[in-house]
C-alpha cells in the first residue's frame, strides 16, 4: 500500500489570518462611512439647490416686480389724473412693492420672504462680493424709491408726490431692473458654484466607496489568487516530492518485482491467488504449471480444474471447502485445520492412455480487506515422492510380518539349498502356468472337456503338493502353509462334478500369491547373500554331492513330521546310494524321497504306543538303502519302514468310494496297491499338512514312471512293513 | 479379494455377452500374463484404473469374432473401424461394471484403442497380470487385469 505522501499545505500565519478580516472591515466602515457621507453631500445638495432655485427664482420675479410695480405705478397716474377709480392700481403698486421690498432686504440681510410658490421662504444673506455689491447698488436705488412709493401706496399722496414717484421710477425702473437682472444672473452662477462646491465631496465619496466596493472583491479574489497560488505552488512542489517519492518507489517497486518474477520462475512450488470464484489470478508460479501440466493457468478456475483430476467426492468435499475458505465468519485458523487438500491424489489424464496420477499438498491462507476475505492465497506442492514412499514404507510394514516369517524360515537354510528350492518353486509355478493356459478347454461342456480340466487341475495339484512337500524338507513353514491353502482350494475342485473355466479362478490367484511369496524369497535370498559369508563355500555346497544334504534334511524331515504326528522315527539313509541314484537327478530322487517319507509316516508308522501294543519298538526305523542295479540298467533306491504296512481293505474302500473300481469286483493286490498313485487318492480320514491330499503317490509315479521312465515296486506286509523300491534309469554321468 | 475382483469381470463379461449375442461367452482357464507378445489378439483396448485400485484392464479379441459379433448390434458391414470401437466399448462396458460394484474409488479412464496383435500390458511392480480367456462361438478373447489395491485402501 501506497501512503498519501502530499506534503500539508502551509498554514496561514496568525497575523495573516486576523489581517485579511480587518481589511474586510475597514473596507465595509469605509463604504458604510462614505454611504453616510454621499448620503449626507446628497441631502445638503438637494437643500442648497432648492435654496439656490428659490433665490434665482427670487431674484428673477424681483425683475419682473419691478416692471410691474412701475407699471402699477404709471396706472395710478395714469387713472388718478383720469379721474379714473385707481385702487387696483394702488393694491397692485402696494403689493408688488412690498414684496420687493422684502426680497431685496431678504438678498441684502437675510430673513423670511415670500416665496415664488407663496410660501415663506428663509432667504439666506448674500455672502458673494459681486452679489453683495448688486444688492448694496439696488439697495441705494430702491429705498429711495420705495419711501416715494410707500407714500403713493397709502394712498394719501399729493401730486406732487405722485409725480415725483413717477418721475423717480421711471428714472431708477430700468437700473433696478438691469441689476436685478444682473443679481439673477449672478445668483445662478453662484448656485452653480455652490452646487458644484457641494457635488465634489460627494462624488469623491462616491469615488471611494465605488473603489471600496469593487476593492472587496477585488481584494478577496486577489487574495484568493495569491492563496491558490501559493497553493498551486505548493502543490506543485508537493506534486515534484511525490514525482520522485514514486520514482524512487517505482524503481523500487522494478527491483521488487523482478525480484518476486525470479522468485516465482524458480520456486519449487506452485504459487498462486484465487478470488472468491476459484479464478486463479495473473500471476503465479511456474511450477504451478508444470504441477497442472498446463500451458496457461491465468483466468482458469481452480474448482474446475480439480473437477477433472479428482474423484466426484472429493470435489464436491473441495468445493464445500472453498466456501468455507471465503466465508469470513469462519475462524481461518478452524477452516486451515480441515483442509481436505494436504495430500490429494489427482489424476491427470495419460496420453499415451490411462492416467498419470500424483499427489499434491495444498496449504491455504486468506488474504482479507476489511472484513472481507478477498482472496485465497494457495501453495501446492507435488508430494508425490513423499506420499510414495510413505506408502511403501506402510506396505513393508504391511508384509514384515509375512517377510520375517520366510526369513525366519530361510535363515538356517543354505544358499545353494533355498536357490534350489526357489527354482523349484519358480519351475512349478510356470508348469502351473503352462497347464492353466489351456483354453482350449474354454467351452468345456463335454465330459472329456471337463475330465481333461480335471487332469489339468491334477497337473497343477502335483507341482503345489511338490512345492509343499520340499518346503516341508527344508523346514520352510511359510511356504509350507501356503502351498497346503492352495492345495485345500484345489482339493474343493477336485470335487466339484463339473468344472468351468471360471472355477479356476482362485487357482489363480491362489498361484499368483505363491509368486508373490517366491518374489519376497528371492529378495530376501538377495539380501541374505550379501550378509552371509564365506560364499565360496556356498557355491561349493551347490556343487556338492546331492546325497549328504539330501540325508540331513530327509531326517530333519522326518523329524518334524514325526513330532507333529506324534510319532517316534529312526531314519537309517544310506548317503552313498542315494548319491549315486541322484547325480544327475537330485531334485526328482529329493522330491520322491519327502513324498515317501512323508508317506510312510502319515501312513504305515504307527503311534509308539500301538507299536508297543504289537510288540515293536516305540520309535520305527525308516530305512532309504542302494538296490542293485536291474538287467535293464535301472539303478534304484529303497524306503522301507517296519509300520503297518498297505492296509488293502482300506484301500479297496477308498477306491470304491472314489469310483476307481467297481464296488465288490474282484481285484488284486497289485491292482489295489496302484490306486494309491492315483492322483487325490488317500486313505486319510482327514488331509493333514503332511498327508492325506491324495497326492504324494501320485508325485512318485509322475517324476519315476512319467517323468524319468523308471519303475515302482510296492512290497507290503500287513502289519510288519512297508517297502516303496525305486528304479531309475542309470546316471548318465560317472560318480566317482 | 482378488478372486472377487476377477469373478466381477468374469459376470460383466458373460452378461455381455448374453445381452448383446444372446450368451454363449465361456471362460477358459484364468492364467498370469507375462508374455506380451501373445497376449493381444488382433484387436485391444486399455482402461486405465486409479483410485482404490491401480492398474489398467485391456479386452482383446480377434477380428473374426468382432466380425461376428458386431451384427449383433446392427452393423452389418463390419470393418475395423467398428472392431476398434467394438472393443474400446466392451472394455468400457466392464470397467464400468466393476465400478458400479467396487464403487467411486474404482475410477476408469476412458478407453484407449491399441492397434495390433502384440499387447504390451503395464503391470505394477508386485502385482501380475491375469489372464482371463473368453471363447464365444468358438472366437477366442480376454479380458486382462493388472490390479493393485492402493495401500491406503482397506
Amino acid at each position: 500500500m501506497i501512503a498519501d505522501q502530499s506534503p500539508a499545505q502551509p498554514a496561514p500565519t496568525r497575523g495573516r489570518r486576523l489581517l485579511a478580516p480587518l481589511v474586510y472591515l475597514s473596507l465595509a466602515l469605509l463604504i458604510a462611512a462614505g454611504g453616510y457621507g454621499i448620503w449626507t453631500y446628497t441631502r445638503d445638495l438637494a437643500r442648497a439647490t432648492d435654496v439656490n432655485n428659490k433665490r434665482i427664482n427670487l431674484a428673477g420675479r424681483q425683475r419682473a416686480l419691478s416692471q410691474r410695480m412701475t407699471k402699477a405705478l404709471l396706472a395710478y397716474d395714469r387713472d388718478t389724473r383720469a379721474q379714473l377709480p385707481a385702487n387696483a392700481a394702488l393694491g397692485e403698486l402696494s403689493k408688488v412693492s412690498g414684496t420687493f421690498n422684502a426680497v431685496i432686504r431678504g438678498f441684502d440681510a437675510g430673513g423670511t420672504v415670500p416665496g415664488t410658490d407663496g410660501k415663506e421662504f428663509l432667504m439666506p444673506a448674500v455672502t458673494d462680493a459681486e452679489e453683495k455689491r448688486i444688492v448694496r447698488d439696488a439697495l441705494e436705488l430702491w429705498l429711495p424709491l420705495y419711501d416715494r412709493l410707500q407714500e403713493v401706496a397709502s394712498g394719501k399722496a399729493s401730486a406732487e408726490q405722485l409725480a415725483s414717484a413717477v418721475d423717480m421710477a421711471r428714472t431708477r425702473n430700468v437700473p433696478i431692473f438691469d441689476l436685478m437682472n444682473d443679481l439673477t444672473n449672478r445668483t445662478e452662477v453662484t448656485a452653480r458654484a455652490s452646487i458644484a462646491s457641494a457635488s465634489t465631496p460627494r462624488s469623491v465619496l462616491i469615488a471611494i466607496v465605488s473603489v471600496a466596493v469593487f476593492l472587496i472583491p477585488g481584494l478577496y479574489l486577489w487574495s484568493r489568487a495569491r492563496a491558490e497560488g501559493r497553493r498551486a505552488r505548493a502543490a506543485l512542489g508537493s506534486l515534484e516530492t511525490t514525482y520522485a517519492q514514486l520514482s524512487t518507489q517505482s524503481a523500487n517497486l522494478a527491483t521488487a518485482k523482478a525480484e518476486t518474477d525470479r522468485i516465482m520462475e524458480t520456486v519449487q512450488e506452485g504459487l498462486m491467488l484465487i478470488d472468491a470464484n476459484g479464478i486463479i489470478g495473473e500471476h503465479h508460479s511456474r511450477e504451478l504449471l508444470a504441477i497442472f501440466r498446463q500451458d496457461q493457468l491465468a483466468g482458469l478456475s481452480l474448482l474446475n480444474l480439480l473437477q477433472r483430476l479428482l474423484s466426484e467426492k472429493m470435489f464436491n468435499t473441495t468445493k464445500d471447502y472453498f466456501g468455507l475458505l471465503f466465508d469470513a465468519n469462519r475462524k481461518e485458523k478452524t477452516v486451515l485445520k480441515v483442509n481436505p487438500l494436504t495430500d490429494i491424489e489427482v489424476n491427470f489424464p495419460n496420453p499415451a492412455g490411462g492416467f498419470i496420477h500424483r499427489y499434491l499438498g495444498f496449504s491455504f491462507r486468506r488474504i482479507m480487506d476489511g472484513d472481507r476475505v478477498a482472496r485465497v492465497f494457495v501453495a501446492v506442492r507435488d508430494v508425490t515422492p513423499q506420499i510414495e514412499l510413505e506408502k511403501k514404507l506402510r506396505e513393508a510394514e504391511k508384509n514384515k510380518d509375512r517377510q520375517l516369517d520366510i526369513l525366519v524360515g530361510i535363515v538356517h537354510v543354505p544358499p545353494s539349498e533355498l536357490e534350489s528350492f526357489a527354482r523349484l518353486v519358480e519351475t512349478e509355478l510356470d508348469t502351473i502356468n503352462r497347464t492353466l493356459r489351456a483354453e482350449d478347454f474354454a467351452a468345456a461342456s463335454t465330459g472329456a472337456q471337463i475330465e481333461a480340466l480335471r487332469e489339468r487341475l491334477k497337473g497343477v495339484f502335483r507341482s503345489v503338493h511338490n512345492i509343499k512337500g520340499n518346503a516341508a524338507l527344508l523346514q520352510l513353514s511359510y511356504f509350507q502353509k501356503a502351498a497346503d491353502a492352495f492345495e485345500t482350494k484345489l482339493a474343493e475342485l477336485l470335487d466339484h462334478p463339473v468344472l468351468n473355466g471360471d472355477d479356476f479362478l482362485s487357482v489363480v490367484v491362489a498361484q499368483a500369491g505363491l509368486r508373490s511369496d517366491l518374489g519376497d524369497l528371492q529378495d530376501l535370498r538377495a539380501k541374505l547373500g550379501g550378509l552371509r559369508s564365506a560364499p565360496a563355500a556356498h557355491s561349493q555346497a551347490a556343487l556338492a554331492p546331492a546325497g549328504g544334504a539330501l540325508a540331513s534334511q530327509l531326517r530333519k524331515l522326518v523329524e518334524d513330521a514325526a513330532r507333529d504326528l506324534v510319532k517316534s522315527t529312526q531314519l537309517n539313509i544310506d548317503d552313498f546310494a542315494v548319491h549315486t541314484v541322484a547325480a544327475d537327478r537330485p531334485d526328482l530322487v529329493r522330491d520322491v524321497l519327502i513324498q515317501l517319507a512323508r508317506n510312510s509316516l502319515a501312513h504305515s508308522v504307527e503311534s509308539p504306543a500301538a507299536r508297543v501294543a504289537t510288540g515293536k519298538p516305540a520309535a520305527a526305523t525308516l530305512t532309504i538303502r542302494g538296490l542293485p542295479p536291474t538287467a535293464d540298467g535301472l539303478v534304484g533306491l529303497a524306503f522301507h519302514d517296519d509300520g503297518k504296512g498297505l492296509d488293502l481293505e482300506r484301500i479297496r474302500a477308498r477306491a470304491e468310494a472314489s469310483g476307481l473300481i467297481a464296488p465288490g469286483a474282484l481285484v488284486s493286490p497289485d491292482e489295489l496297491v496302484s490306486c494309491i498313485f492315483e492322483p487325490g487318492f488317500s486313505t486319510a480320514a482327514q488331509p493333514g499338512a503332511h498327508a492325506g491330499r491324495g497326492m504324494g503317490m501320485d508325485i512318485i509315479k509322475s517324476k519315476v514312471v512319467d517323468e524319468a521312465g523308471g519303475a515302482i515296486e510296492v512290497l507290503s506286509t500287513p502289519g510288519r512293513f512297508c517297502e516303496f523300491r525305486v528304479y531309475l534309469p542309470a546316471p548318465a554321468v560317472a560318480i566317482s | 479379494m482378488e478372486e472377487d475382483i476377477l469373478k466381477i469381470f468374469v459376470q460383466s463379461v458373460t452378461r455381455y455377452f448374453d445381452t448383446i449375442a444372446d450368451g454363449g461367452a465361456s471362460f477358459g482357464t484364468p492364467y498370469l500374463g507375462g508374455e506380451p507378445e501373445s497376449a493381444g489378439l488382433g484387436f485391444s483396448a486399455v482402461i486405465g484404473i486409479t483410485g482404490a485400485y491401480r492398474g489398467n484392464i485391456y479386452y482383446t479379441a480377434s477380428r473374426e469374432k468382432l466380425h461376428a459379433l458386431l451384427p449383433c448390434l446392427g452393423e452389418t458391414e463390419p470393418d475395423d473401424r467398428l472392431c476398434a470401437e467394438l472393443v474400446g466399448e466392451i472394455t468400457n462396458t466392464i470397467s464400468g461394471d466393476a465400478r458400479e460394484q467396487l464403487g467411486g474409488g474404482f475410477m476408469i479412464s476412458t478407453p484407449f484403442i491399441l492397434a495390433g496383435g502384440t499387447l504390451a500390458v503395464h503391470t505394477a511392480k508386485h502385482s501380475v497380470c491375469y489372464v482371463l480367456p473368453v471363447t464365444w462361438r468358438q472366437h477366442p478373447s480376454r479380458v486382462l487385469v493388472s490390479l493393485q489395491k492402493s495401500p491406503d485402501t482397506p
